[in-house]
């Protein structure tokens, strides 16, 4: 009976109901594309922002002219490897040495592969270093401490950028001829996991096989990554980096004692320099990395991820402020379609009151409607709010959208919630017609 | 005595505090009674109808219906007593338009209880519409839309069936049908308060009472009641 009463009054309200549900679609489409690309483009950004793990660049530190593209340092050839890896175990004598999630050096080179100019780097992949006992660890601005016994931890990029998407398997920093190869560089190349190949370096052939391709959205898609062992006897080196990432856990500088902030550690009594250096900030942990890497340059990069995590935080802000305006939009049109809708058959209701209907039967002939429109608005926008995501990833952040499934069920959940919260006035007004004077037809 | 199907004690209604509507009216009606309301335009035949009807409430003023005082029940009881006790007959014959003549018949059962289409069927063979169970209002005549209200009206089994000018807008043949059908009813048992203009009805209920600026201003009992009880 209900069923026959909807149909009925949404066959003859064609236009109204088809407002009504345009407007919940197009609510409904900005809620799911606002989901759809917060929840997968903002994190794929994110991944693409190549400092987001590591939030500390060492490189070596010389006068030379150095010129970074696409995430690969170039320099003279003589200036090569300048930061040696073997100090690195350092990293872990430091006073935040256990804010030091991980680190990685980096070797890199361009080299030649079916004959296309590629860039080779060397890293760790996954290594466990170990601190032996009796190491001298800080504890202090002035003080130090012999380790107790020894420790072991895992470092690598494996650990600084955990997003790597990798189909087949990570190479094995001890493998000299294991590869990763970024997938935009092995589609190119027509290489697919398992493949053998040959890089060429100043005429030297070097054999590889790609055990594993990459995936991150950013420049390692068209990198090739060899153990850094292998990079170094590419280069003819024995040791060394030429840049090394510290992915380091650091507090806002706000959590620095108030008469500290912003001040130069230089300038401070030795009293506040020793809390400052024992305080969890950016510029504390860089001088200790400082410390322990005498000959690097080291700077934080938090600051660029800063500023883009920044910037999606209120592009995520402007769309929300705008599907919360399109929904309370969408809610006002439901509120007039359904308050039209109310007007027009208020003798209706006026007789369905007479014939004994209670107020939660009328409410439920108008709540019902509303569902429905809701149903198929958030149906309808749904599918809308993927184009549009699919679009608005294409254009703005140039990157393919794929919302999670649960985009879905939220998007429906929306759609009714606006069509109900839309409904409740009208409905209200329904519930409290007078039988007597619409019978009347006053 | 007969318990009464209605009972009325200084029934009032005022509109805006001034327009006495209904002043003090005293009435009762038996089980099974025809009760004739008569009067002219203006006198307050709708509004008695409406408050009996639970459709509104008095100023003031005691209403009994089937024993319960309506008076003291709350809106969303008003309608549960309604739906289980009275069935009405608009003059304008008032059926949803886009519902089918079965349809508006199974709307009364829906909010009743449960939608019975064999019964809505049932009800308005017995009104003479069986060949027009799938047309809409606009597709029938008004004698056949009335017959419809009436259908409506007898289709949840109320004790008592007000009807407000059921023939004021039909012509001779359909009032004949709908008088046939008021009989009908009453033969069954329904009690009827049937508020008309018509003499010729007016002298088919068994009491008849004249109402003039919401008083009853004359009342004429036409024949005995059925089991012989007699009305003060
Ligand atoms: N909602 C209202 N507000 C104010 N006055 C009203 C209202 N409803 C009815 N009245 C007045 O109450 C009085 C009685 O009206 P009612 O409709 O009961 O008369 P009636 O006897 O049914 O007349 P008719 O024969 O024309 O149908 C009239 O004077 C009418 O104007
Ligand atoms: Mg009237």
């Amino acid at each position: 009976m209900l069923i026959r009463l909807l149909g009925d009054s949404l066959r003859r309200r064609t236009r109204r109901a088809a407002v009504a549900i345009l407007a919940i679609s197009v609510g409904t489409a900005l809620a799911a594309a606002l989901l759809g690309i917060s929840l997968d483009i903002t994190e794929k950004m994110a991944r693409e922002m190549r400092s987001y793990g590591a939030n500390i660049l060492a490189t070596p530190d010389s006068g030379d002219v150095q010129l970074e593209v696409g995430g690969i340092t170039i320099r003279p050839p003589a200036a090569r490897g300048g930061i040696d890896e073997t100090q690195l175990v350092k990293l872990k004598t430091i006073f935040w040495r256990n804010n030091v999630v991980g680190f990685a050096p980096f070797l890199s080179a361009i080299v030649e592969v079916r004959d296309q100019q590629v860039a080779l780097t060397g890293t760790w992949f996954d290594r466990t270093l170990t601190l032996p006992a009796g190491a001298s660890v800080r504890t202090g601005a002035d003080t130090r401490e012999k380790a107790a016994s020894t420790s072991t931890f895992r470092t690598g990029v494996r650990v600084i950028a955990p997003w790597w998407q990798v189909e087949g398997k990570w190479a094995n920093d001890e493998d000299p001829g294991a590869a990763m190869v970024g997938s935009a560089l092995a589609r190119r190349l027509g290489l697919r996991v398992g493949d053998a190949f040959t890089a060429h370096y100043a005429g030297r052939p070097l054999a590889l096989r790609a055990v594993g391709l990459v995936s991150t959205g950013g420049y390692e898609d068209e990198q090739i990554f060899v153990g850094l062992t292998t990079a170094q006897g590419l280069l003819g080196l024995s040791r060394g980096a030429d840049k090394v990432l510290v992915s380091a856990l650091v507090e806002p500088d706000d959590r620095l004692r108030p008469d500290l902030r912003g001040r130069d550690p230089a300038q401070m009594t030795p009293e506040q320099y020793a809390t400052w250096y024992c305080s969890p900030i950016m510029g504390a942990i860089v001088t200790q990395v400082k410390e322990v890497l005498p000959n690097a340059d080291v700077r934080p990069i938090r600051q660029i991820a800063e500023a883009e995590g920044g910037f999606l935080s209120k592009v995520g802000l402007l769309m929300t402020l705008l599907t919360a305006t399109a929904l309370a939009a969408s809610a006002l049109a439901v509120m007039t379609a359904m308050t039209a809708s109310v007007l027009e058959r208020r003798t209706e209701i006026g007789l369905m009151k007479a014939i004994g209907a209670d107020a939660g039967q009328i409410a439920l002939v108008f709540l019902s409607e509303a569902g429905l429109m809701g149903l198929v608005g958030g149906l309808l926008g749904y599918v809308a709010g993927l184009a549009l995501a699919a679009f608005v990833g294409q254009q703005v952040f140039a990157a393919a959208v794929s919302p999670p499934p649960a985009v879905l069920p939220v998007s429906i959940a929306l759609a009714l919630g606006v069509a109900l919260a839309g409904s409740a006035l009208p409905v209200r007004q329904a519930v409290r017609l007078d039988p007597v004077s619409l019978l009347r037809g006053r | 005595m007969m318990s009464a199907v209605v009972r009325a004690e200084g029934l009032t209604k005022r509109y805006n505090g001034r327009v006495h509507a209904l002043a003090g009216v005293d009435l009762t009606v038996a089980r099974g009674e025809w009760l004739g309301v008569m009067g002219p335009s203006g006198s307050g035949k709708t509004t008695l109808l409406n408050l009996i009807g639970c459709l509104d409430r008095p100023s003031a003023g005691r209403l009994l219906i089937a024993g319960d005082d309506v008076t003291t029940l709350s809106q969303a009881e008003l309608v549960r007593f309604r739906r289980n006790h009275i069935g009405l007959i608009f003059q304008q014959f008032h059926l949803i338009p886009y519902l089918t003549a079965l349809e508006n018949v199974m709307l009364a059962q829906y909010f009743h209880s449960l939608a019975d289409e064999a019964e809505a069927r049932v009800a308005l063979e017995r009104v003479g519409l069986g060949e027009r169970l799938h047309h809409l209002p606009a597709q029938l005549s008004g004698g056949e839309q009335q017959r419809v209200c009436i259908a409506r009206a007898l289709i949840n089994q109320p004790s008592l069936i007000l009807a407000d000018e059921p023939t004021g807008n039909l012509d001779q043949a359909n009032e004949e049908r709908v008088m046939d059908l008021l009989r009908e009813l009453h033969a069954a048992g329904h009690a009827l308060i049937v508020v008309t203009h018509d003499p010729a009805i007016g002298d088919l209920a068994d009491r008849l009472i004249y109402l003039d600026h919401g008083r009853v201003v004359r009342e004429q009992g036409l024949r005995p009641l059925a089991g012989g009880a007699l009305v003060r």
